[in-house]
């Protein structure tokens, strides 16, 4: 025996004992009980304080509903705030504590709120907390937050693993009780791929709790024999322990999946968030037990009768020594019948659709005795209610369904709008006789296989009884005679609704979020359907006037980390490395993100003692060497076919059509508003075949926008696009002296002298003995410039071949910021200036812009902008006082005007250290920008509270003439 | 003038992984072509590419060349020819694109390969959507990737370069979870 | 949601990047007099429907087809999916 108040018989493992701890304390349970069970099976009965008053609460549920048995689950970082202990498979060792109390559980100090009650009703902080004000953030502020919220949250991160994955169906099943069971059997045995989706551990639902035979077998046996069978078939995926959370568009159902104890590991996933698509659905989730509204109804002991019947007969549990049973259908008897032959001492059955009604109970930590209205004290310490059942409908109405109203069973049922391939079965439909449960399951299975084109055996009927109990319409009992709770989990009473509807709070919408019913974890599971009963009682419009709240997945609470998978830290997104990452690595580089990219920033090499000191360095070695710099990332588009000159023609502003093969030429795109996309080069190698770059952030956007123009603005042309940016290694070479370096590394017989290839010259070659190679001779520092392409493999080699060439050259591997700090020295516009606000006009690279062709972005780019901004152009920036820094993003106004959007001129957009000039220079966008040049503004960075005083020049810095790039 | 040939880096450094009776390893690339299929009369095309290597796999599948090679088509207008390298020939229906260092490709094979894949890939991986010798593209882990069935139990994935080495730790680090 | 691919079958929507009303097909001759007034209606102005909707997607996981989808946009039914090029091509046809 394990616990005082163990009974015989049951599906527990008397064999396998476990030992487990709450709130510090040791006890044993065996396996294959709850955490719930196991705190009943040793007499524990207090297991946490309500949410609002602090009041001592007990197990409530056997399930999925629990509203009242939260605890905290685990110590530290791995510590899970609001599990419910009736869904926790007991484990050896585990440790639970209660929660929401302040001091030990028996004796919370914050239970005054409960004497407060009178001032805490519904929607009291509506009408609280206003005065003075001076209180809202020093006093209310944090004492509200102090005492709201269940559990707490350990501040560490999770420890735990998650993971996702899609599966794919003809059938998903959800749940396996009875209907489940039926209907997985029914399709699997057509040969359709069925998926069985069960939230428990164990098979069966409610089979498990309830004394049945079917066959000639029991319930439970019946069950398990079905699941057997099941796991057996090669088309059947039986997933236990995994609760469908919601049904989304087009028979997507969100399913999560706990991993069981023993297949349980530190470095393995806890849960795994399933996308399941499926042809069909049969929804045969079964049904939630409702309870009575009664003064006082909320006493630890105080249980659903489906639930007491679960711990007696599948846990092998007294809820108490003393039971009584309150129900208002004829189910009451037959229970104390089976409850009595397990061995409890039944104290009453008390039926309550009858007089005497229910008056009251007493046991402040437990309960004691219930009161009738005719004076008699029953003494009893656990007390089994049953106000009927409610459908499980949720995946049913996920999708913007309505519930229908039944009277003959008193719930709500999937309406007959269902999902397209969605089937109800079983007690989720409303059918609450075993037969009728398998037989529709059966059906159901059938119907789904045969839809999916399978031919399913025909299956007999079973032998079963078809018991069922329809409850009395909704009453409250003895109201207005001590306080009788609707919602457990936040706390709201009967009192509360009528006060909702005393101000004005009367649709069921309103109801909810004035009385905070249905808002906890529970979600109202228990609690909704007399909380619309009592409203519509109010309002006298009847239930299925009053109708429910909206149903929303998820079914139940998902951690935040099963949603994001593996998708955080490194998981986050795709890392993608250049052919030369191990490269730049072994050599010192320092990496930044760009977008997917890794990128080199620097390579700091020793002795230096921050980024500007190595920067500096690599971009003088730039303009008085040669630097090679790591250029793969930029977008490569391989373009061909007949009419490939015409296409390149119309998707660029500027000229192409008249380009010469060898030839490679700077092209700047437009988007349809005449806004510039991108800008970049466009080489062509044959006569039909160009290659197009991109830069390194819009190649894959560049690449749809191509896609859209071929085949749905230009589907006439003949030409083919390949993405082609990780068929290349790039490595740009640039300086005095990287004609002299490229000498080294080219193989006869190409000419690589400034007359055999001038600046703008494109090549197929070969390189170093052999390996193919592409050559472009272009130039983004403003140096003398070249990009060196070989294919991806060989990116490393040829890096290493060419610091191994050029050592004596002084060759400098240089990274991002140096290639940033030398465009801005040139006035090249990159990012910054490229920010989706800016037309070629803005950026002086109007006379790019073609006259004769139509292209992309041709008519609205010359469009007069209305607030002026229409004359910004593109400048270059000096601080009067050289010394003193530019800030990126300062904006510029006249000296002596206000700082005000109104005198705002312009902006800063890149901003370098100039290593070549000595001192700060910037690029920024100002209105009338040409005029300006010559004239002195202010910087002004009103976040830093700093102004600097500038001068506004031309943009191009170093070599304005261009002559170095052409030498 | 070089005397310094240059040796080629493979894509993924990181060693087969075999778990169990599955196996996660790099492929060695022995060449990759992108077959570029100009639509327009699919009857030309497809007699257009009998003549040059052998039959044109219909959308979706795969083919063995005359040569010996591998021919995926995983869309209308893309083929991918896995093995030998394809000389050019004078066709009007079709180009090809040397596209061997593009692609790295990593071999999946054994008893836990689907399950290791449906952690990663959304489309149906059943028998009947996807049979042997069925080839797609689509999204593994957010990567574009094209997945080849090659056996029952033996995938080849072919994913860009730069992904690769992410993608075979990631999928590696599934292989360690489903065993 | 799943789009069916005329080519490839039934695909996760994830696959697919969303571009907007399929009228972008439309594109107006930018060499055109009245072009000024054309492409600021092609560019700016849009219906909204709360019902069918063609749409315009592009397979950027996939194929990179282009598609245009025939989506009802309160209740998120696909009635109608065709490539997007073989609408382009009509509509040229039909100029």
């Amino acid at each position: 025996m394990s616990g005082a108040f163990r009974l015989s018989g049951g599906l527990v493992d008397r064999d396998h004992r476990l030992r487990f701890a709450f709130n510090g304390r040791q006890y044993e349970g065996l396996a294959g009980d709850t955490l719930a069970s196991a705190l009943l099976a040793n007499g524990v009965r207090l297991v946490g304080r309500s949410f609002k008053y602090h009041r001592p609460r007990g197990i409530f549920s056997a399930g999925s509903e629990e509203p009242n048995a939260l605890v905290t689950l685990g110590e530290g970082r791995a510590a899970l705030p609001n599990t419910r202990a009736t869904m926790v498979e007991l484990t050896d060792g585990i440790a639970a504590f209660s929660q929401n109390h302040l001091g030990p559980l028996g004796f919370d100090p914050l239970a005054v709120t409960d004497l407060l009650a009178p001032f805490l009703g519904a929607g009291f902080y509506y009408k609280t907390f206003m005065w003075p004000k001076a209180f809202w953030e020093r006093v209310y502020e944090p004492l509200i937050r102090k005492a709201a919220g269940l559990g707490r949250l350990p501040t560490d991160p999770d420890p735990r693993l998650y993971d996702k994955g899609h599966l794919h169906c003809d059938l998903l099943v959800v749940g396996a009780g009875p209907a489940g069971l039926a209907a997985a059997r029914a399709a699997g045995a057509a040969g359709a791929r069925v998926i069985l989706a069960d939230e428990g551990f164990r098979p069966g639902g409610r089979l498990l709790a309830e004394r049945h035979e079917i066959d000639g077998m029991s319930g439970a046996d019946w069950a398990a024999a079905q699941w057997q069978a099941l796991a057996a078939l090669p088309n059947v995926r039986l997933m236990p322990r995994a609760t469908a959370l919601g049904l989304y568009d087009h028979g997507i159902a969100g399913v999560l999946e706990r991993i069981a104890p023993e297949a349980r590991a530190v470095d393995k996933p806890a849960e795994i968030f399933w996308r399941v698509r499926a042809r069909r659905i049969v929804l045969a989730a079964g049904a939630t037990e409702r309870p009575l509204v009664f003064p006082g109804n909320d006493r630890p002991g105080i249980m659903l009768a489906g639930a007491v019947q679960a711990f007696v007969n599948r846990w092998a549990v007294a809820p108490g020594r003393r039971v009584a049973i309150l129900a208002n259908h004829d189910g009451g008897e037959a229970l104390a019948a089976e409850l009595a032959g397990a061995g409890l001492d039944i104290a009453a059955v008390i039926d309550a659709r009858g007089d005497p009604q229910v008056l009251g109970t007493k046991g402040r930590g437990g309960l004691r005795s219930l009161t009738l209205a005719d004076g008699r004290r029953i003494a009893c310490d656990a007390l089994a209610v049953s106000g009927g059942w409610s459908p499980n409908l949720h995946l049913a109405v996920h999708r913007d369904g309505k519930p229908a109203w039944r009277d003959d069973i008193q719930a709500f049922v999937p309406g007959a709008a269902l999902p397209d391939g969605l089937a109800v079965a079983g007690a989720a439909g409303g059918s609450f006789g075993l037969r009728d449960c398998l037989d529709e399951g059966t059906r159901a299975g059938q119907a789904a296989a045969t839809a999916c084109g399978f031919r399913p055996p025909g299956a007999p009927g079973f032998t079963t009884d078809n018991t069922q109990h329809p409850p009395a319409p909704f009453r409250e009992l003895s109201p207005g005679q001590g306080r009788a709770w609707v919602d457990l989990q936040n706390d709201v009473t009967a009192k509360d609704i009528r006060l909702a509807h005393r101000e004005g709070f009367r649709s069921v919408e309103h109801l909810k979020r004035y009385t905070t019913l249905g808002m906890a974890t529970d979600q109202g599971k228990t609690g909704n359907l007399a909380a619309l009963a009592l409203m519509a009682q109010q309002t006298g419009r009847g239930i299925p006037e009053t109708g429910t709240t909206r149903y929303r997945p998820p079914y139940v609470p998902v951690s935040l980390g099963a949603l994001a998978g593996r998708e955080g830290g490194r998981g986050f997104k795709p890392v993608r490395r250049t052919p030369l990452h191990d490269w730049s690595a072994a050599r010192g580089a320092s990496f930044v993100e760009s977008g997917l990219w890794l990128r080199a920033e620097w390579f700091a090499q020793d002795g230096e003692s921050g980024w500007r000191d190595s920067v500096d360095r690599e971009v003088m070695a730039v303009r008085t060497a040669v630097g090679i710099c790591d250029v793969s990332t930029l977008g490569k588009i391989d373009i061909q076919g007949r009419d490939a000159a015409a296409f390149v023609d119309f998707v660029y502003c500027n000229g192409f059509a008249k380009l010469p093969v060898g030839r490679v030429r700077y092209g700047l795109m437009l988007r349809e508003d005449g806004i510039v996309m991108d800008d970049g080069t466009c080489a062509r190698l044959g006569e039909h075949h160009y290659l197009m770059t991109t830069t390194t952030a819009n190649a894959a956007p560049v690449f749809q926008h191509l896609e859209f123009v071929r085949q749905c603005l230009r589907p006439d042309l003949d030409v083919h696009l390949v993405p082609d940016t990780d068929s290349w290694a790039q490595i740009a070479v640039a300086g005095p002296k990287a004609r002299a370096l490229l000498t080294r590394l080219v193989d006869a017989p190409f000419d690589i002298s400034n007359a055999g290839f001038p600046f703008m010259a494109c090549a197929e070659l070969t390189v170093c003995g052999g390996t193919k190679a592409r050559l472009f001779r272009i130039s983004f520092s403003g140096e003398l410039g070249y990009e060196l392409a070989v294919p991806a493999p060989f990116g490393s080699a040829l890096a290493e071949a060419m610091t191994g060439a050029g050592a004596d050259l002084g060759v400098t591997p240089y990274g991002v910021e140096a290639l940033n700090v030398l465009r801005i020295e040139k006035g090249h516009v990159s990012g910054p200036e490229l920010n989706g606000q800016t037309a070629p006009a803005h950026l002086g690279l109007r006379r790019m812009a073609a006259q004769g062709k139509d292209y992309i972005g041709r008519v609205l780019a010359g469009r007069t902008r209305v607030d002026g901004a229409e004359t910004a152009r593109l400048v270059g920036l000096l601080p009067c006082d050289r010394a003193q820094p530019l800030t990126a993003g300062a904006h510029l106004l006249e000296p002596g005007a206000p700082r005000t959007q109104a005198h705002d001129l312009g902006w800063i957009s890149s901003v370098a250290f100039s290593p070549s000039l000595g001192h700060d220079i910037g690029l920024a966008l100002l209105n009338d920008g040409a005029a300006r040049i010559g004239t002195r503004l202010r910087a002004v960075d009103a976040m830093a509270g700093a102004e600097v005083e500038v001068e506004i020049v031309s943009p191009h810095f170093i070599d304005p003439e261009g002559a170095r790039q052409r030498g | 003038m070089a005397d310094h040939r240059l040796a080629p880096s493979p894509a993924i450094t990181a060693a087969p992984l075999e778990i169990g009776e599955t196996r996660l390893a790099p492929r060695p690339s022995g060449g990759v072509h992108m077959l570029v299929l100009s639509a327009g009369d699919p009857a030309a095309l497809a007699a257009e590419i009998e003549a040059a290597f052998g039959p044109l796999p219909a959308i979706g599948r795969s083919a063995r060349t005359r040569s010996g090679a591998m021919l995926l088509r995983p869309s209308r207008e893309r083929g991918l020819c896995i093995g030998s390298g394809l000389a050019p020939s004078p066709a009007t229906g079709f180009h090809s694109l040397d596209q061997t260092g593009f692609w790295a490709m990593i071999s999946l094979q054994g008893s836990g390969a689907r399950a290791v894949l449906e952690r990663h890939w959304r489309p149906d991986l059943g028998d009947v959507a996807f049979p042997r010798g069925a080839v797609a593209q689509s999204s593994l882990s957010g990567v574009s990737a094209t997945l080849f069935r090659e056996a029952a139990d033996s995938y080849l994935i072919l994913v860009p370069r730069s992904y690769a080495a992410w993608l075979f730790d990631d999928l590696a680090t599934t292989l360690h979870w489903v065993r | 949601m799943i789009i069916y691919h005329p080519l490839l079958g039934p695909r996760d929507s994830d696959e697919f990047t969303y571009l907007g009303d399929a009228s972008l097909i439309d594109r107006p001759d930018g060499l055109a007099e009245d072009a000024a007034a054309r492409f600021a209606e092609y560019v700016y102005m849009r219906d909204n429907p709360a019902g069918t909707h063609r749409e315009l997607w592009f397979h950027a996981a996939g194929d990179q087809s282009w598609l245009v989808v025939t989506r009802n946009t309160a209740t998120h039914e696909i009635t109608h999916v065709e490539l997007a090029s073989d609408v382009a091509r009509a509509r040229r046809a039909g100029r």
